[in-house]
């Protein structure tokens, strides 16, 4: 028995991970002939679309943060979810007069969203939009990071800010300077701290999960949308496995 | 010197130029005259001969570039010139007798003489006109002369609508036929053709005026075509021979004979009297009377006006039609950003909210007050573990000690881990300084040698290696873990500390006596706690962590879990507080204090801005729904 | 050429993800080629922080070259971090006037920034109910107020013992909870963003 449970334990996270990859394959090649599913509506993904819209007729810019996470952490997750994020709306405001600015905290993902925009706008044949000093890392500490970006906010002529990645507590300083440069602010962070600083100051926080289904919202393909069906399964499949263990574990089986 | 009126824009202009100055139309190929010539009422027809002689060599030798000379044939121009020379020679002067009589000739129709049938009331226009044209014409001015020639003879005869139909006293006239000019007979001579049944020469209609024809030279003999001497046999026939017998009426065919109106109205003397009308003497309708006249007086052919387009615009309309324009232009201009002023009611809350939290905040530190008492060490939950485990660290073991925190939480921090390096430095334990972020080793070394300072008998401590950054985040975690040397292999010195002592007995991680982990972010202290407690639980190596109070609620769960992965936890600056109360390391500074005023000052600013705020907006909210 | 290269960075993520996740599960298989893989990982971490701050400063260098309100900020970071280089490189990141650097100026900035943020925090706080007037910002406003009470000792009233008692179940009941149940959703989020990055579908390496 002990040694099933400790096989269990040990291979417990690669099933849970081939599961995973099976759901998001099985999603994704049977929605191919299917219609485009249904979404509930998140109001932010909506102001994101509108605020690049609003930017390119008002002939401003987007002001895009991929916060301060390493790619090799687990922060990385909401960090590629901010590269997303990010080639969607350089796609949306290719047209625009002004592109996207993109800040970082860490020097990783400045080199990604660098890649990013040069291959969006290469995808586009737009290259000579690309100025790879629009990707800038502002500071490799939380405050630094801060810092960093607020002058970005106030300079550059920004319309809205689209904070999507790991951020701390600081973002409460990068709220308020969108409010104070009339800016639009639509946020979100896999930290749970910022996550409650976020609905205190931002326009628009996205709460949760709710980051990690930018790329389905975005339109960012159909794995997108087949990962996000694969998450609210398997958030089922927790919930009752958590109440499950919590009954046993009252009843007294488990020890 | 007389000026030549333009027949197309009516301006004088000098007799010596061929073409207008102002249009360039030609001037004397029209061969209007200005009306300063016909002052003495004399017609162009009765001009001198001389000076009409004059004009018509100058006309003859004018530059053959202008239109109008260009447009006249070449036989015509040879009829000219040899008509002109023998004019030259003897110029005469019509007497007045035959002026008069010429007059005569034109104002009263030609008799018709007994023999000729009468033509039906409906054909008097066309007998009259036949009978026009039997009769000499009247004797051109030399510059009617040079363009009429041969053709006015039946113009004359085809355009002259007014020839009344002889009246009696014109039938008394006697109808010999009236002589012709002598230039006529001379074109009659140099024709080489007779035709037969043709009218002899010099019929005219001098004839019935008795009017004798002038005793003219006859010209030289010019070569004419043929078709035009027939013309002249043909015309001037009439005038020569005797009477003809009446012709014949015509017998008009059933369909034309049905268009005649029914009621034949007789044909109407002229509107007006034509007696004092001019003579044309040049052009194509020479000799007729009552033409309109070509002069620029009659028709002034001249440029049309140009009539203002501008708009009869009011004073209102041009007002309104200014703010139209004004409105359109500010469209097109950038509307300047209007300046935030400094001085608003959300900068003003700003100000009194920092005021009301930093002034109390600083009150306390500046006094040094210490009114609220430290937290109990029981209180304050894993303090007392905490204290446990590094009162049972042996002298001189190395400890792994991670300075995971910013350097903005120093504040907070730096009270609990100063006591826990101010014990290790005690207990002589050897201290493994690492770091996952790039200010650790600073922060690391600046607080060591700041707690070595404030305690003189430690002097400046130096059992410590700084094996400073490792990159890679959690990979780099997971790497100390099982193989620090290969991940730090050199301290921030470059001596290898591997090789000496104490850390030549360190291989893995778990062979360190203690792994301290002093971080504010609680990912960071997940991921120590993720990646590095695996490998610590199996030898009981205590994992330890020194956090800021905003993380301790999601480190708090490892510490409670059975079996717990934290050992002890110091958070916050109630932990710190507690911590240093045990160990006898107190060090306030008014701090304590300082927080709790703080956090008083912040609650009720919370409460009564939110209060206000509600207050506030509620009655707006109800006039946004009311309007 | 243009064809090849994204293949070929594909290609190399999607077997390179591969081993280091199987080596968390087989370490005897693949642990070794895990730590090579890893060890290259950290040492372009470190290039990339270096090649960052490289960025950093062409950014202010063009800033600074031109005329506007910020350009001389962008001057002055420029001359600190060249300074900075310069006095670390000679007396080393550990030295006297390395950390005299540190102590006089990092810190107590990043410690204002810190302050600056308490005193954001709380403008917010007192804004919130205005902003949001819904019964979520009652319940926030609410568990905010008790935390902070419950922190520490009332000036001038002492602790409030129900207050400590309340502030500590929040904290770790429904507080912990709510951030469990957050972690799990994050969890799956990052199981399913490196998936996608593992089977080649979501390329942010400019493939």
């Amino acid at each position: 028995m002990e040694q099933v449970l400790d096989l269990i334990n040990n291979y417990l996270g690669l099933l849970f991970i081939l599961l995973c990859l099976g759901l998001i394959l099985f999603f994704y090649f049977s929605d191919r002939n299917r219609p485009k599913i249904s979404l509930r509506e998140i109001q932010a993904f909506r102001h994101i679309r509108r605020e690049v819209d609003l930017a390119v007729e008002a002939g401003k810019r987007l002001h895009i943060s991929l916060g301060r996470g390493n790619i090799n952490d687990l922060q990385g997750g909401a960090a590629f979810i901010g590269l997303t994020i990010l080639d969607r709306s350089a796609r949306a405001a290719s047209n625009s007069d002004l592109p996207p600015m993109v800040s970082s905290g860490d020097g990783v993902l400045t080199i990604l969203s660098q890649d990013t925009l040069q291959f969006t706008y290469h995808s586009l044949a737009t290259e000579q939009r690309y100025n790879p000093t629009n990707a800038r890392l502002t500071g490799l500490t939380s405050m630094a990071y801060a810092a960093g970006c607020m002058p970005i906010i106030h300079d550059e002529h920004i319309s809205a800010n689209i904070f999507a990645g790991h951020l701390g507590t600081e973002i409460a300083l990068l709220t308020e300077a969108g409010e104070r440069s009339r800016s639009l602010t639509v946020a979100g962070t896999d930290s749970i701290h910022a996550q409650a600083v976020l609905f205190a100051t931002s326009d628009e926080p996205l709460l949760g999960e709710e980051l990690y289904a930018a790329g389905a919202y975005l339109g960012a393909g159909l794995a997108h949308s087949a990962s996000l069906r694969m998450q609210d399964i398997l958030r089922w499949v927790l919930v009752v496995a958590i109440l499950i263990g919590a009954i046993i574990k009252l009843i007294g089986i488990l020890p | 010197m007389t000026d030549i009126l333009c027949p197309l824009c009516g301006k004088p202009n000098p007799s010596e130029l061929d073409e207008c100055m102002y249009c360039h139309a030609p001037l004397k190929a029209s061969g209007f005259l200005a009306p300063s010539d016909q002052e003495g009422d004399e017609s162009p027809f009765l001009t001198p001969l001389d000076t009409s002689a004059e004009a018509e060599t100058s006309t003859v030798k004018s530059e053959p570039g202008s239109p109008l000379e260009r447009a006249i044939p070449d036989w015509l121009k040879n009829t000219e010139e040899k008509f002109l020379e023998g004019v030259e020679s003897k110029p005469e002067q019509p007497t007045s007798e035959e002026i008069s009589a010429q007059i005569e000739s034109l104002l009263n129709p030609p008799v018709i003489p007994e023999n000729v049938v009468e033509p039906a009331n409906d054909d008097d226009w066309l007998a009259s006109l036949l009978a026009e044209a039997g009769g000499e014409p009247l004797s051109l001015g030399p510059e009617e002369e040079q363009l009429g020639g041969p053709a006015e003879a039946s113009d004359v005869s085809i355009t002259e609508p007014f020839i009344e139909k002889p009246s009696d006293e014109e039938d008394a006239l006697p109808t010999q036929p009236a002589e012709k000019p002598d230039w006529l007979t001379g074109l009659e001579a140099a024709s080489m053709i007779k035709l037969s049944g043709e009218i002899t020469p010099g019929e005219s209609i001098y004839a019935e005026a008795n009017v004798e024809p002038e005793a003219e030279e006859i010209p030289s003999p010019i070569e004419i075509p043929d078709w035009i001497g027939q013309a002249d046999v043909m015309e001037s026939s009439p005038s020569q021979k005797e009477p003809e017998p009446p012709i014949a009426a015509a017998e008009l065919p059933g369909w034309l004979e049905a268009l005649r109106p029914e009621e034949a109205t007789a044909a109407t003397e002229p509107v007006e009297d034509l007696s004092a009308a001019d003579i044309v003497a040049t052009g194509p309708l020479v000799g007729l009377r009552g033409v309109i006249s070509a002069r620029p007086s009659a028709i002034k052919a001249r440029k049309p006006p140009t009539y203002s387009i501008k708009l009869r615009v009011t004073d209102e309309q041009h007002a309104r039609v200014e703010m139209m324009e004004a409105l359109l232009a500010d469209e097109q201009k950038p509307k300047p950003i209007p300046s935030q002023p400094i001085l608003t009611s959300r900068n003003i809350f700003r100000l009194v909210v920092a005021a009301v939290l930093i002034l109390p905040i600083v009150w306390m530190i500046i006094t040094n007050s210490q009114r609220i008492p430290t937290p109990q060490p029981g209180s304050v939950p894993g303090v007392v573990d905490f204290t446990e485990q590094i009162q049972s660290l042996q002298e001189g073991v190395p400890v792994l000690m991670a300075f995971d925190y910013e350097p903005g939480f120093s504040g907070e921090m730096n009270l609990a881990v100063s006591t826990l390096i101010n014990q290790l430095m005690l207990k002589n334990v050897y201290m493994t300084l690492v770091t996952t972020t790039p200010s650790g080793p600073a922060l690391a070394e600046s607080i060591i040698k700041s707690v070595a300072t404030m305690e003189d008998e430690l002097g400046s401590y130096s059992y410590y290696t700084d094996l400073g950054y490792i990159p890679g985040g959690t990979l780099g975690l997971l790497g100390l873990a099982n193989s620090p040397q290969a991940v730090l292999p050199y301290s921030l010195d470059g001596i290898n500390v591997w090789a000496t002592a104490p850390m030549n007995s360190i291989s893995i991680i778990n062979d360190f006596s203690a792994v301290i982990v002093m971080t504010n972010d609680p990912d960071i202290a997940r991921s120590w706690i993720e990646q590095v407690s695996p490998v610590l639980n199996d030898d009981g190596t205590p994992l330890l962590i020194v956090t800021s109070s905003q993380a301790e609620p999601l480190i708090r769960p490892y510490y409670e879990a059975n079996p717990s992965q934290v050992k002890g936890m110091v958070a916050g600056l109630a932990g710190g507080l507690a911590y240093g109360r045990i160990v006898g390391n107190i060090q306030q500074n008014g701090v304590w204090d300082a927080y709790s005023i703080g956090i008083t000052a912040s609650s009720l600013i919370i409460l009564v801005g939110s209060i206000i705020g509600v207050v506030l907006k509620m009655p707006a909210s109800d006039k946004k729904k009311e309007s | 050429m243009k064809k090849i290269l994204p293949t070929s960075n594909a290609i190399i993520a999607v077997i390179s993800g591969s081993l280091v996740l199987l080596g968390y599960f087989f370490p005897g298989v693949f642990g070794n080629i895990q730590s090579i893989l890893i060890g290259w990982a950290i040492i372009l971490a470190a290039f990339a922080l270096f090649l960052g701050i490289f960025n950093l400063a062409i950014v202010h260098w063009k800033k600074a070259k031109t005329t506007g309100p910020s350009s001389i900020y962008s001057l002055v970071l420029l001359i600190s971090l060249f300074l900075t280089i310069i006095i670390v490189s000679l007396s080393g990141p550990t030295g006297s006037f390395s950390l005299w650097i540190f102590n006089t100026f990092q810190v107590p900035v990043e410690i204002s920034l810190l302050a600056v943020l308490a005193v954001v925090l709380v403008f917010s706080g007192a804004r919130l109910l205005t902003r949001r007037p819904k019964w979520q910002t009652v319940l926030f406003l609410v568990i905010v107020l008790v935390v902070l009470l419950g922190s520490a000792p009332l000036f001038l009233l002492g602790e409030v013992a129900p207050l400590i008692a309340l502030r500590g179940w929040l904290a770790q009941v429904p507080a912990v909870a709510g951030a469990r149940g957050l972690l799990l959703g994050v969890a799956l989020g990052t199981v399913a963003t490196g998936l996608r990055i593992l089977i080649g579908v979501d390329r942010p390496y400019g493939g």
